[in-house]
């Protein structure tokens, strides 16, 4: 079956959406008589809450929650029930009808009380100056995620994500508000306020164990991390045990993947009789050399092959086990847990295994002195191969081509002209043996001493290892065709390891204190000191004499001994950090924030980066005029200044002058030459980008209605970048901070409590618009070859293109001959009227960047069932589809999609699809608009359907909470994109790389408490 | 208190573990300038890569041996070749301009070896070596960056010149083109030094190759000759090639060791070129190594042996990219002089015993559809990627001998021909009759042409002569039909750098 729907359809499905969002808030009647109340107080993640007040307004005396959450409570109707509960907000229900009254109380997210995880400390979410956006366990357990930055898709309004990998345990494209750098646009992360510096530290991170991700966005939020924050700071905080709380919680889930292809290939007699045309209209006599014997053998029998199908296969298993103790005393709290996340691709062979345990404590000693340590290990494994030798041929791959030759080996795929060979994705597949074990070790330990009332002294030290090893091996029977690795004969085997260490230790300071009833001040000052160590060594060998050593025995080989690699790269960073949050009367809240960076990746004659910055809060709701106005609950209008860096676009060792070997040949003697091949660059520092902020939040209908909303303009400037230098000087280029970009955007986030009865409805909307643009190049410059342009998003050089206008007609055969082409070939605009078809008929079209994305999550409950849906979508980008230059190419040699079946023929005047022809002569150009296609979608990213047992029932095994769910992921996506999915990336058309399938998953989990 | 004491302790012990080496960067897998040139050991390395410079001139880029031969009388390009970058300096239409890729490709190799060897020479003032040691390996890099500039000021006319390490932006912006006669006052220079510090010859096998005094006089005297005639035509440079090439061939001040080989052949034959009698300075190449192998040998070989299914690059096939010029091959005594025999073939039928299989398979020999050079060839090809060992000359014994007669024949002497008659006898032919000083100037261009040609100096030659225009026009058809008088003498600055550098405008002109 097929969910790709007409893309136009999903404006329809957002209005009403949206409106009823707004709109849906239900009165309630009233009444009076007392009686008894009873009910169940559960958080928003279903579990009862314990030990929660319960009062009826205006009565002095009240009750609390038993360990199953219930309670009861003389009341009458038209009264209004008030929940409280610890880390929780308020909730209130007026007593209606009936006799039961249940709720769930807000999340810790939404609550002004709660507190929110910013650098260097925590602040309370009511004098919060920045556009910080966090989010929860529940929201980051909602997706069953292999990583972080799968479980951060579509949570974090302007957070874009685009998960063009589909692969086991692959991660996701991240950029907050916008791109900022011609290098790169990856946001920081801090765990636990460890600075990650390696892939691995990120993926290591076990989601079921994070208690909160806090998003720092605006410049007042993230200058305090400097040098590096300029793509914005992901902040995570691991869970830590509850004194007084004890809990072991078991989660587990199994799902099941199925790969439906959204795209229809030909058959094999389909791709004959394309061929045979493709020979007819070029006039070229093939004779019998038009098919292979192989192809003919296939022909006759009927068959095809459908190599995408061969090397997937449905049913394939994803799996998740947590185990997780949390509680303690008020001396010593604890969190361990145990986790075993376990998924297999639908790509034949391939898998990725994380398996991690964690140990966090707290403990106090004596009065003013406590100690912390956060400690995980985790074993990260994958296995399996993607890229040019599995997925592009299993696209592209001849469906006349069989899988095995007669003789039961694998056949060696072959294309048309020239017969360069293709390799065999499944035989790819089944005999390439790639594993890669990565075991992450992430430590810290500090100390906290309290020396005054509101002076703290915290030192933290924390360290990270993280090795990669992969082990790859190319058996004898393939290795002559591989061709990454060089196509050797007699197998190639190859280990490489990576290794990063990486430490730090930071010292801060931190003084909080009121004044009198209007003064308060918040205040940190600090110092760190960075070191990231990378190593690297890889060893091959080839020419074995049988596949048994496998990469285990490399002396083994006999082949013509390859030579061993090995490298090194040492970072550091010195840092001083301050920070003062001043309030006054609750009301005016100002923050002022310091960093200074030194770095060993800046030029010598730049080593310190200084990044200030500034906010200021005003809670216009604590106002008596405002407050007058009975409308707001809560209103707050915030506005930020402020600059941080882009260190990480300088390269480690970028700025040194490089010496590189030229050996020369005395009479049969290699002696080793050296010559300078790179220019030092003293001056090469960060990027800095300045950014302006202005936002609100505010909450309305008691709190039921809750937006946050967010402008900003971000101007970038000294873009790192390489430009040509005078070749007098020997050398061709260079590098240089010179360029400015601007990124500008709005973000909004809805919360609603639409439905607040037995029945209850919460909504969140997630939206966010950015608009990029490369304002200078900053020496005067127009462009950088066609790949950025001055006045248009940066790398729009990937939408520079000719535009196709349709097929040659045959009444206009005269005027096609002008440009070369026939009837049936692609028509293109030819701009500048030079009757060529060249690169000077390029213009700019389509998008790079979306016009918007978000999402919109759904949760509804009802007695024991819960339901959450969770959709994201985005607008207006553009996918440059080139892997359709192959699969509508018209020679009926590679796989082609059954489009073609609609080509241009005399009798079939379309203008969508040329004609079938031989050598790509249907198409004057390669990279055209033809290609170029609507990435508009909105995608079910996820469905859960849960159901609680009541207390009567968890009772018996012992346990306080029982649920059973099941979730369905990508279950459908509406898009008009014509690809695998519209998260896809640009293709090119001879790139060589194909998306990876996507898939559907259904699974079942199960979450007990004790 | 006890705790709050530990931790200012700790605190205070990790500030100051911090100091201002913590921020300096220390690559361990690549050399810096900063961290390479310590010893003599690390300078010789530095002069090792400094002799690879020659390399690409003669060799690897692309049809480098071929750029100064076509549009010469001599040579031409085949028509089958279809790349634009060596259409255009061959065919000299007008989209031989500033765009075009050959003039870049050249100013950059230039550059990029100057670069190397003023790198080299301020690092060895720097060095703490041996006063002989640090002489000997300045002499050496001097004299390549003497044989670069005398390239690029033939080439471009004026060029900037630079003598030492260069990277500021805002300096190499502001920087302009040199005048010709002052780029030529630095060439003398630093060959000079080169002849007053090297020695005549090294004793060591492994040094054979490096350049000598004698090297140098021997470039000197080119320099000079050149400087005579057009355009700078300082005829009193005359007296002073006379007088250096007097001290070289009749005087030995640079040793007793050059002579002709007896046969034109025997000169070409790879283990009598790099230190043998007839080598005044050469290029050396080492077959399979990669980047250090000659190209020269497929630039020249016919690309009719390459497609032959028989022969292929391994059997000595190549390109075809110079074809000598009827004109030319008419000039020749074709059935006395043995240099014309040694330097042509027109089918493998000519090599009877190396094509042997070949010439006698059903097909018979392979016929190409012009005389093609054979004067570069390895008897046992190796395939192109990995190139040939064969060394090639930048300066032979024959060039000094011929451009004596020239030096004494502009100043006024008597005994020029004896000089020519050296070279004539060995190929086989009489001496010359008598000459006025007229006939003899005429008589040399052709002379030199029979013995050098396709060595990688003709346009050069014809262009200190003045007779560029009017001999291409002549005898050249390909460039003939396009060349322009007083433009293509010289070839342009790249645009790429004008792009960069105003002040390298104006262009050459015509450009």
């Amino acid at each position: 079956m097929r969910n790709y729907l007409n893309a136009s359809r999903h404006k329809a499905l957002l209005v009403p959406t949206i409106i009823s969002f707004l709109l849906l808030f239900v009165s309630m009647d009233v009444a009076a008589q007392a009686r008894l109340i009873n009910g169940r107080v559960v958080g928003s993640d279903q579990v009862p809450l314990a030990g929660a007040s319960v009062v009826v307004k205006g009565v002095e005396t009240g009750t609390s929650t038993d360990a199953n959450g219930r309670y009861s409570i003389m009341a009458s109707r038209g009264d209004s029930i008030l929940v409280t509960s610890i880390g929780y907000e308020p909730a209130a229900l007026v007593v209606g009808a009936g006799s039961e009254l249940n709720f769930t109380m807000f999340s810790k997210a939404t609550s002004l009380s709660d507190v929110v995880v910013v650098g260097y400390g925590t602040v309370r979410r009511s004098n919060l100056t920045g556009a910080v956006t966090q989010i929860g366990a529940k929201d980051i357990t909602k997706l069953p995620a292999a990583n972080l930055d799968q479980a951060l898709q579509g949570n974090i309004p302007g957070l874009y994500t685009q998960q063009s990998d589909r692969s086991p345990g692959a991660g996701v494209a991240l950029a907050l508000r916008g791109n900022n750098s011609f290098s790169g646009n990856a946001p920081l992360f801090i765990v636990d306020g460890f600075p990650i510096a390696s892939g691995g530290g990120v993926n290591a991170i076990n989601p079921n164990d994070i208690e909160s991700v806090s998003v720092l966005k605006d410049a007042s939020s993230v200058a305090i991390y400097g040098a590096r924050a300029a793509n914005g700071v992901i902040l995570i905080t691991t869970k830590s045990g509850k004194a007084g709380k004890n809990s072991f919680d078991v989660n587990v889930w199994t799902g099941f993947k199925t790969f439906n292809n959204p795209i229809d290939f030909m058959t094999g007699a389909q791709i004959a009789e394309l061929r045979k045309e493709a020979y007819r209209n070029d006039n070229v006599n093939g004779g019998n050399a038009v098919f292979r014997p192989e192809e003919e053998a296939m022909l006759q029998s009927g068959k095809s092959t459908n190599w995408l199908d061969e090397v997937t296969g449905s049913g394939r298993i994803t799996q998740n086990i947590q185990l997780a103790f949390s509680g303690g005393t008020e001396k010593t709290r604890v969190f361990v847990s145990g986790n075993l996340y376990n998924e297999r691709g639908v790509i034949n062979n391939s898998d990725y295994l994380r398996g991690s345990l964690r140990f966090n404590l707290v403990q106090k000693i004596g009065d003013r002195l406590t100690l912390m340590s956060n400690n995980n290990l985790s074993l990260l494994t994958g296995r399996g191969v993607t890229g040019p030798s599995i997925l592009y041929p299993a696209y592209v791959g001849n469906p006349l081509a069989p899988i095995r030759q007669s003789n039961g080996q694998f056949y060696t795929m072959l294309i048309g002209v020239g017969n360069t060979p293709w390799a065999n994705p499944v035989a790819y597949t089944e005999l390439i043996d790639n594993k890669y074990v990565q075991p992450v070790i992430t430590s810290s330990l500090a100390l906290e001493y309290k020396i005054l009332n509101g002076l703290k002294i915290r030192t933290q030290i924390g360290g990270e290892l993280d090795s990669w090893k992969e082990n790859f091996y190319v058996p004898i029977a393939l290795s002559a065709n591989h061709e990454e690795s060089g196509r050797v004969a007699n197998g190639f085997a190859r280990i490489t390891h990576n290794t990063n260490y990486n430490w730090i230790s930071e010292t801060v300071l931190s003084y909080n204190k009121r004044f009198g009833n209007r003064h308060e001040v918040d205040a940190v000052a600090g110092y760190s000191a960075q070191q990231n160590r990378w190593e690297r060594t890889q060893a091959s060998a080839s020419g074995f004499p049988f596949d048994i050593y496998g990469t285990w025995n490399l002396g083994a080989s006999t082949g013509t001994p390859r030579k061993p690699s090995s490298d090194l790269q040492i970072w550091t960073m010195n840092s001083y950090i301050g920070r003062v949050i001043y309030t006054f009367d609750s009301k005016y809240i100002a923050t002022a924030n310091f960093r200074a960076d030194g770095s060993s990746r800046f030029g010598s004659n730049n080593k310190w980066g200084f990044f200030p910055s500034a906010a200021f809060a005003w809670r216009a709701s604590e106002e008596s005029f405002i407050r007058n106005l009975n409308m707001f609950d809560d209103l707050k209008i915030r506005a930020s200044y402020g600059l941080a860096g882009n260190a990480n676009a300088l390269g480690v060792y970028s700025t040194q002058a490089r010496m590189s070997p030229a050996s020369f040949n005395w009479n049969g003697i290699e002696a080793p030459g050296y010559y300078p091949s790179q220019l030092s660059f003293d001056n090469l520092k960060w990027e800095t980008t300045k950014q302006f902020d202005i936002g609100v939040d505010f909450s309305i209908l008691n709190r039921r209605l809750n937006i946050t909303a967010d402008y900003y303009i971000k101007n970038t400037r000294d873009l790192i970048r390489q430009l040509p230098i005078l070749a007098v000087s020997g050398f061709q280029s260079g590098w240089a901070n010179l360029g400015n970009l601007r990124n500008k955007g709005v973000e909004v986030a809805v919360k609603g409590l639409i439905i607040d009865r037995e029945l209850k409805w919460n909504a969140t909307l997630n939206l966010a618009s950015n608009s990029n643009k490369l304002t200078s190049l900053g020496d005067g410059t127009e462009r950088i070859g066609t790949t950025h342009f001055v006045g248009q998003p940066i790398g729009i050089g990937a939408r520079y293109m000719i535009e196709k206008i349709g097929i040659w007609q045959t009444n206009e055969a005269t005027a096609a001959a002008v440009y070369g082409a026939r009837p049936g070939d692609v028509k293109y605009l030819d701009l500048n009227k030079d009757n060529k078809i060249d690169n000077n008929d390029r213009a700019f079209h389509g998008q790079l960047f979306p016009d918007f994305y978000g999402s919109l999550t759904n949760e509804l409950s009802y007695k024991g069932f819960d339901l959450n849906t969770f959709f994201t979508f985005e607008a207006g980008r553009t996918i440059y589809n080139g892997l359709n230059y192959k699969l509508l190419g018209g020679d009926g040699y590679d796989n082609h999609r059954a489009e073609m079946l609609d080509r241009w023929t005399p009798t079939n005047p379309t203008n969508k699809y040329p004609r079938a022809a031989l050598g790509y002569s249907n198409r004057s150009s390669m990279v055209s608009t033809e290609f170029l296609e609507k990435a508009d979608y909105i995608k079910l990213r996820s469905i859960t359907l849960g159901y609680t047992f009541p207390a009567s029932v968890t009772r018996k095994i012992s346990s306080n909470n029982l649920r059973v769910y099941v979730t369905g992921l990508n279950l459908f996506t509406i898009t008009g994109y014509s690809g695998m999915d519209p998260e896809d990336g640009d293709l090119g058309n001879t790139a060589r790389s194909a998306p990876y399938p996507i898939t559907r998953t259904i699974i079942f989990g199960l979450n007990l408490g004790f | 208190m006890k705790f709050s004491c530990y931790i200012l302790v700790l605190v205070t012990l990790l500030i100051s573990s911090c100091g201002k080496k913590f921020l300096e960067e220390d690559p361990r897998t690549f050399l810096t300038p900063g961290n390479f040139y310590k010893t003599e050991a690390d300078l010789q390395m530095g002069l090792n890569a400094v002799y690879r410079t020659p390399q690409d001139r003669y060799s690897n880029m692309w049809g480098a041996p071929c750029w100064f031969g076509w549009a010469t009388d001599l040579g031409y390009l085949t028509p089958a070749n279809g790349h634009a970058f060596h259409n255009q300096p061959a065919h000299l239409r007008a989209d031989f301009n500033a765009a075009s890729d050959m003039p870049w490709y050249m100013w950059d190799y230039i550059y990029r070896h100057v670069k190397d060897i003023n790198f080299l020479l301020a690092a060895v003032d720097q060095v703490d070596a041996p006063a002989a040691a640090k002489t000997s390996i300045a002499a050496q890099a001097r004299a390549w960056r003497a044989h670069l500039y005398f390239d690029g000021v033939r080439i471009f006319g004026a060029l900037p010149l630079i003598l030492e390490p260069i990277s500021d932006v805002k300096v190499l912006n502001s920087l302009s083109r040199t005048p010709a006669a002052q780029v030529y006052e630095q060439i003398i220079k630093d060959l000079e030094f080169g002849m007053a510090n090297l020695p005549n010859s090294y004793t060591a096998a492994n040094d054979k190759g490096r350049v000598t005094a004698g090297a140098c006089a021997a470039m000197l005297a080119r320099v000079y000759i050149t400087m005579a005639g057009y355009p700078l035509r300082q005829t009193d440079k005359w007296e002073k090639a006379r007088q250096v090439l007097k001290e070289f061939v009749d005087d030995k001040k640079y040793g007793s060791q050059y002579n002709l080989w007896p046969e034109y052949s025997q000169a070409f034959a790879d283990a009598n070129i790099q230190g043998g009698q007839e080598a005044v300075w050469t290029v050396n190449f080492t077959r399979g190594t990669f980047g250090q192998g000659s190209q020269v040998h497929t630039d020249f070989s016919p690309i009719e042996l390459y497609y032959d299914s028989r022969a292929g690059l391994t059997r000595g096939g190549g390109w075809s990219n110079e074809l000598p010029t009827e004109a030319f091959l008419a000039s020749y005594d074709q059935a006395r002089d043995k240099r014309y025999a040694f330097t042509y073939w027109k089918s493998t039928a000519d090599l009877p015993v190396e094509y042997a299989a070949i010439n006698s398979s059903p097909g018979g020999p392979v016929v190409f559809a012009a005389p093609h050079v054979k004067k570069f060839r390895e008897t046992s090809p190796n395939d192109n990627s990995q190139g040939s060992g064969l060394d090639h000359y930048i300066i032979r014994y024959a060039d000094v001998l011929l451009m004596y007669a020239e030096a004494i024949n502009e100043t006024g002497g008597a005994n020029a021909a004896n000089y020519v008659n050296i070279v004539r006898r060995r190929a086989g032919l009489d001496d010359l009759p008598a000459m006025s000083q007229a006939q003899l100037r005429n008589h040399l261009l052709l002379e030199r042409a029979w013995e050098l040609c396709f060595e990688g100096e003709r346009r050069f030659e014809l262009m200190r002569t003045g007779t560029y225009f009017s001999r291409v026009k002549a005898w050249n058809p390909q460039a003939g039909a396009n060349i322009v008088e007083n433009k293509h003498e010289l070839w342009p600055v790249p645009q790429r750098e004008i792009d960069i550098n105003q002040n390298l405008l104006p262009n050459n002109p015509g450009y």
